[in-house]
């Protein structure tokens, strides 16, 4: 498992398994440092990702406290590369007693189609 | 303490390193008055999606929070956030637009709208112009802006328990 630190604050723990990849964030992004950081590290990692050929993408936001709007449009972003994209299959674990991940991540599944979207309780293991 | 208003106000200088300690001290407070969860995590919300907006757009170097808890009982307990900042007049141009685009329509629906935009832009993109909306439809916020004549932008939101 690598870790890739967004700040002190936030980071992602990256986890292959044969050719499967989880990223299960934690923390809290709120500032325009941190989505810097974090758009430089999801263009660069969905770019690797098309070159390994991966099987599928998980990517469980269970452990983010918190994220500022400017986190979320960096994250509709992203999303749309790989649904625009299609090279990979893609799921999004998120926790619907959370308000902030709840509204999210079921708005731009409206909006975004053929990425699944899993409601879990808990936190990332 | 139930039948009188909390009140609390901080001027501050528009850094965004104050605005994770602001947005958890705006969440204690709410909750220690009013005793609700749900409606301290709103306030948190909206309070750091305002501060956000005054510290990106702010032209002086003082930014002001006001927040106004009215402890009523049952279902009409409410806080009321204000922000206020100077702007030059483009980006009061902005914020007019912006607010009026987001009340044309549902809370629900004027966010998806954002989401959407900020999607189209892509991810190079500065300005997310997400927050408003979110705090209305996320918070349940009602939002208010007034333009003083010397460029002061006072913008408020409103949120009361029952619409959470």
């Amino acid at each position: 498992m690598e870790t890739f630190m967004i700040t002190e604050k936030a980071f992602i723990n990256i986890i292959e398994d044969t050719n499967n990849i989880t990223l299960a964030w934690r923390g809290t992004i709120d500032s325009d440092y941190a989505n810097a950081v974090m758009r430089d590290f999801l263009m660069d990692f969905h770019e690797k990702c098309k070159q390994k050929n991966i099987s599928k993408l998980t990517s469980d936001f269970r452990g983010v406290k918190f994220m500022f709007s400017s986190g979320i449009k960096t994250l509709i972003g992203w999303f749309k590369l790989f649904a625009d994209d299609k090279k990979y299959p893609v799921t999004i674990i998120y926790n619907n007693k959370i308000r902030w991940q709840d509204v999210t991540f079921e708005s731009i599944h409206m909006i975004i189609k053929g990425i699944e979207l899993i409601a879990k309780e808990g936190s990332p293991e | 303490m139930k039948n009188e208003n909390n009140y609390l106000k901080l001027i501050f200088s528009p850094d965004w390193g104050l605005i994770e300690g602001i947005r958890n001290f705006i969440e204690d407070f709410t909750l220690t008055s009013l005793k609700w969860a749900g409606l301290a995590k709103a306030s948190a919300l909206t309070a750091s999606e305002l501060l956000d907006n005054a510290v990106k757009f702010s032209s002086g170097n003082r930014v002001s929070l006001e927040v106004v808890l009215t402890p009523e009982s049952g279902e009409k307990e409410e806080v009321t956030i204000t922000v206020e900042n100077y702007a030059d007049e483009q980006n009061i141009k902005r914020l007019k637009t912006t607010l009026k685009e987001i009340k044309q329509t549902s809370p629900r629906d004027a966010y998806l709208m954002k989401l959407k935009i900020a999607m189209d832009r892509g991810m190079g993109h500065k300005v997310s112009e997400l927050g408003l909306a979110r705090i209305q439809y996320e918070a349940c916020a009602l939002c208010s802006l007034h333009i003083h004549d010397d460029n002061r932008v006072s913008l408020s939101a409103k949120l009361l328990k029952k619409r959470l």
